[in-house]
């Protein structure tokens, strides 16, 4: 291809470019050579720009290899080139690009967020996208973390989306306010609030946990003053064990009975 | 307002279960600002927007409320309930003071003695 060589002096485009012939007096049977020599030259970048510079035949998992379409004589900074990994990587990762039917282009580090892999940055099967900056390959696209990333809550090499921000260990996995009896205001992940007694509510998942150890937090807000008659304790109660609700008990700080608050609270984390 | 599932227990104690609308199936959810949040199966609404409810916004149920009604129940009423019965929010008495001496209504809800 020699569209490189192309100006954007039109003057400077009269000669000089490979196959091309625009000089003024030019013979006439130059006309038809340098307009299907223009024609090559566009159609050889559209290929390539079509290609986006497409990495294929991928493999490796941290040391890459792959090729890359054949008008990419070097690298250069800039250069954007899409990939779809053999293997998740595990540690520090090269990637050594060979244009089709060319020699390869050498390995380059490559690097997500600024410092080299540490490993899970490129993933089986997810298409990352690469920016080679003149020294290295940069990640610019990052894998979506799945719940067993969130859960594991170990990875720096993967983006959390709303949808899976809930599975991490310090995340509340149900929460909720409701006034003393049985109408809840807010509340996440929560299907029903059972009234079983004054001070004795029954919190019951949507989706349960996966066993029943898990932590609960609650607090009892109270619509009196601050003497001790009015102060109130919220405790899980000793009987609830159950992976799907849990019973919470307000008592009265002076006397350990049952109390209504005027609003519950309560948070659960834990593994659902 | 939501309905309320009411239930005697053996020792003939009342219990109120409030359902929560944020575990009600729906097929969407329209925010305030025009944005509709959709799914191709029915979800409880608070999986839309990780809250329930959200000022403004309105859901699209799958489920009726009936359906849903009788999902909570089955799910928090104990088989050893000797009765059981839905009702309306207003047929619960506001006045919780003497919460414990509730009685089971069929017709009214709960009542106090």
């Amino acid at each position: 291809m020699s569209i490189d060589q192309w100006s954007t002096t039109a003057g400077n485009n009269a000669s000089g470019v490979t196959g091309v012939n625009w000089a003024e007096g030019q013979a006439p049977s130059t006309v038809n050579d340098s307009a299907r020599a223009m024609m090559a030259d566009v159609a050889a970048w559209y290929g390539q720009a079509k290609q986006n510079l497409a990495l294929t035949s991928v493999a490796g998992t941290n040391t890459i290899t792959a090729t890359g379409a054949a008008q990419i004589a070097s690298l250069a900074a800039n250069q954007i080139f899409t990939i779809i990994p053999a293997a998740t990587n595990t540690g520090a990762t090269t990637l050594n690009v060979t244009p089709s039917g060319g020699a390869a282009l050498g390995a380059k580090n490559v690097f997500a967020n600024g410092a080299a892999c540490a490993g899970g940055e490129l993933k089986l099967g997810v298409p990352s996208i690469l920016l080679y900056d003149g020294t290295q390959y940069n990640i610019l696209a990052y894998p979506v973390a799945t719940q067993a990333d969130q859960e594991a809550g170990t990875s720096g090499a993967v983006a959390v989306t709303p949808a899976k921000q809930q599975f991490h260990p310090s995340a509340a996995k149900a929460w909720c306010h409701n006034d003393a009896g049985t109408t809840i205001s807010a509340g996440y992940n929560i299907s029903s609030v059972t009234d079983t007694s004054t001070g004795d509510h029954t919190f019951t998942f949507t989706t349960a946990f996966s066993s029943a150890n898990y932590c609960t937090i609650a607090t009892a807000k109270s619509a009196f003053g601050g003497s001790a008659a009015s102060t109130l304790i919220a405790m899980v109660s000793a009987d609830s064990g159950s992976s799907s609700a849990v019973q919470i008990y307000v008592l009265r700080v002076l006397d350990g009975a049952k109390a209504d608050p005027s609003f519950w609270e309560m948070a659960c984390f834990g593994d659902q | 307002m939501m309905k309320r599932i009411i239930y005697e227990t053996q020792e003939q104690k009342v219990v109120v279960v409030g359902p929560f609308e944020g575990a009600r199936l729906a097929i969407a959810v329209a925010l305030r600002d025009g944005t509709v949040l959709s799914s191709d199966k029915s979800m409880p609404a608070d999986r839309f927007l990780r809250r329930w409810p959200v000022e403004g916004a309105v859901a699209t149920w799958s489920e009726s409320e009936d359906a849903f009604l009788q999902r909570i129940a089955d799910s928090t009423v104990p088989s050893s309930a000797k009765r059981v019965a839905i009702v309306n929010a207003s047929q619960i008495p506001a006045d919780r003071s003497r919460r414990d001496s509730w009685t089971f209504d069929e017709i009214v809800g709960a009542r106090v003695l």
